[in-house]
């Protein structure tokens, strides 16, 4: 039996006997991608998993005004990283509030998080891209990770492709360089 | 033109080119997920929308009236534009001078109007009434004219209305006492008062009606009738005990020493020198009272009178006192003499006097008279 595709889906949503089933099946169909796209940026799963409620909540409450000119899987993606980039800003404010100059780090998420099962080498490469800004750091999770085109990308970040390259490339030499350097020091000690 | 712009997707992929480190690391993903989270999470999100569309929100449970946040500076300021108006609210709203004061009688004679109305709706007006009816107010008002000027004639004293609350008090604690007073005679108890008295009286004159007009003249002699007895005894007494002296003085006479009747001289001579003494009564220094009373003291100047050389008035402590000075030593002392020798005429005055005194008292000491066996 073939999978109903996001037109189809859309239409039953808007259907009121359809609507349940149509946004259940919305969300199994895009919510493993959506979740790794917010773990990846998060490291926590926890806060992934608040922020990926959140985000099929607005779709709930926003897929009626959704326009069909524009793709059900790159307008989920916007409004993940949307709601990943303000959970994000969210925390380092309560940081800052509570604790002073201490900052949101998601190397400290890598180190206490429970459900990380890499060696070190992958952790080795997930405190490198940790060290990256969130814009380069998002590029290159989709890049690297999830493989997403260059040119859907441009239409997730609302950003030009040349942009996306250049983050990416500036992604990849930072990482080298993190990995190269700490490999450096262990050989040394 | 940026130097990416140029770089082929293949040319980045090629990570062995640009990154030949990272490119050895592989792309696997190192995190895990809760067993069964995938799974669940269609009905948890399902769940979260049942509870409500806002049960994420951060107003959970409360909602706001639409529009309520775009109305909001509207809102305030129509407030602050009440506010100021609430205070100047009488700014621009005049009374005229005494309005409130007037206001209930105009409300009755408003009243009245509507009940003339409603007497005229009904017709039961009598015949006539309205023609008559401003010279039956003009008479009102001033029978009520005339009625406040009578009652502003009264005066009524300074701080009378002050004082009367303490006055009708201090009345009424009066009033109680007398009323407990009352409660203390038997009823009816002044109704037959000055008879009872009047009755009294008379009984009580009738009883003792001697006593009454003796009471008028008080008489000396009968106090001295009553204790007559008393008194005759105490005369026939002294008349014995001088009758006895008397005569034991002229059995012995002649003996100095332990004879009371030996006194210092006025001259201090002592000897045979018989001259008679005779005491005067009027003398303190010789009262009676010194002879058995004080013996050492001058009841003058209540000084020693023993040896004292320098007092050379005589008196009858001197007189025991240096007798029996005189005793001990068994020696007639030559500064003392004889002062109690009676003339031979003694007796019989002393009983002339006394059946003189019994004579003119005769009608009191009849008794005494009978015991001495006198003769009138």
């Amino acid at each position: 039996m073939e999978e109903p595709t996001d037109k189809a889906l859309l239409e039953q949503f808007r259907d009121e006997r359809t609507r349940n089933a149509a946004f259940t099946k919305i969300i199994q169909r895009y919510q493993r991608k959506l979740y790794w796209h917010i773990r990846r940026m998060l490291i926590d799963h926890d806060d992934t998993d608040d922020v990926l409620q959140n985000v099929f909540i607005k779709m709930w409450k926003g897929l009626d005004n959704f326009k069909e000119d524009a793709q059900l899987y790159t307008w989920l993606y916007r409004v993940a990283t949307n709601e990943t980039l303000t959970f994000i800003k969210q925390r380092k404010a309560d940081m800052f509030t509570r604790y002073g100059d201490v900052e949101y780090s998601i190397e400290s998420k890598l180190q206490d998080d429970n459900y990380f099962r890499g060696d070190e080498i992958q952790k080795k490469l997930q405190m490198a891209i940790a060290t990256l800004p969130e814009k380069q750091r998002l590029v290159f999770n989709m890049k690297y990770f999830e493989e997403i085109k260059y040119e859907d990308m441009s239409k997730m970040l609302d950003t030009s492709v040349g942009a996306l390259k250049a983050s990416y490339h500036h992604a990849v030499k930072k990482i080298e360089e993190y990995i190269r350097n700490s490999d450096d020091v262990n050989m040394k000690s | 033109m940026s130097e990416f712009d140029n770089i082929t997707p293949e040319d980045l992929d090629n990570l062995e080119k640009y990154a030949p480190t990272l490119a050895k690391l592989g792309r696997q993903n190192p995190f895990l997920v809760p067993d069964g989270y995938f799974d669940a999470l269609p009905a948890h999100i399902h769940a979260l929308l049942s509870i409500g569309e806002s049960a994420r929100d951060r107003f959970l449970g409360f909602q706001l009236p639409d529009r309520y946040f775009e109305d909001m500076p509207a809102m305030l300021h129509a407030m602050v534009l009440l506010a100021d108006a609430s205070k100047n609210r009488d700014a621009g709203l005049v009374v005229p001078e005494g309005y409130f004061e007037n206001l209930t009688g105009q409300i009755e004679q408003l009243s009245a109007l509507s009940a003339m109305l409603d007497k005229e709706e009904n017709r039961d007006v009598p015949e006539g009434y309205f023609e008559q009816l401003n010279s039956e107010l003009a008479t009102h008002l001033a029978l009520d004219n005339l009625k406040q000027d009578k009652e502003n004639m009264f005066v009524v004293p300074a701080g009378y209305f002050d004082s009367l609350a303490s006055k009708v008090r201090a009345r009424l604690a009066m009033e109680q006492v007398n009323q407990g007073s009352d409660a203390d005679v038997p009823e009816g108890y002044f109704d037959n008062f000055a008879a009872r008295l009047q009755a009294r009286i008379r009984e009580e004159e009738k009883q003792q009606p001697e006593e009454k007009q003796e009471a008028k003249v008080i008489s000396l002699f009968v106090h001295i009738r009553k204790n007559v007895r008393t008194y005759a005894a105490a005369a026939s007494l002294v008349l014995v005990l001088g009758i006895g002296w008397v005569i034991y003085k002229t059995s012995g006479s002649d003996k100095i020493g332990g004879d009371p009747g030996i006194v210092k001289n006025d001259d201090g001579k002592s000897g045979n020198n018989k001259q008679p003494v005779i005491r005067d009564s009027s003398d303190k220094k010789n009262q009676p009272d010194n002879i058995a009373g004080n013996p050492g003291k001058n009841p003058g100047t209540n000084t020693p009178l023993v040896n004292d050389t320098a007092n050379k008035q005589p008196g009858p402590d001197n007189v025991v006192n240096n007798v029996k000075k005189d005793s001990a030593n068994n020696i007639p002392d030559p500064q003392y003499t004889v002062v109690a020798e009676m003339p031979a005429t003694f007796d019989a005055d002393m009983k002339a006097a006394a059946i003189e005194y019994l004579a003119a008292n005769e009608d009191d000491l009849g008794d005494l008279w009978d015991e001495i066996g006198g003769t009138k």
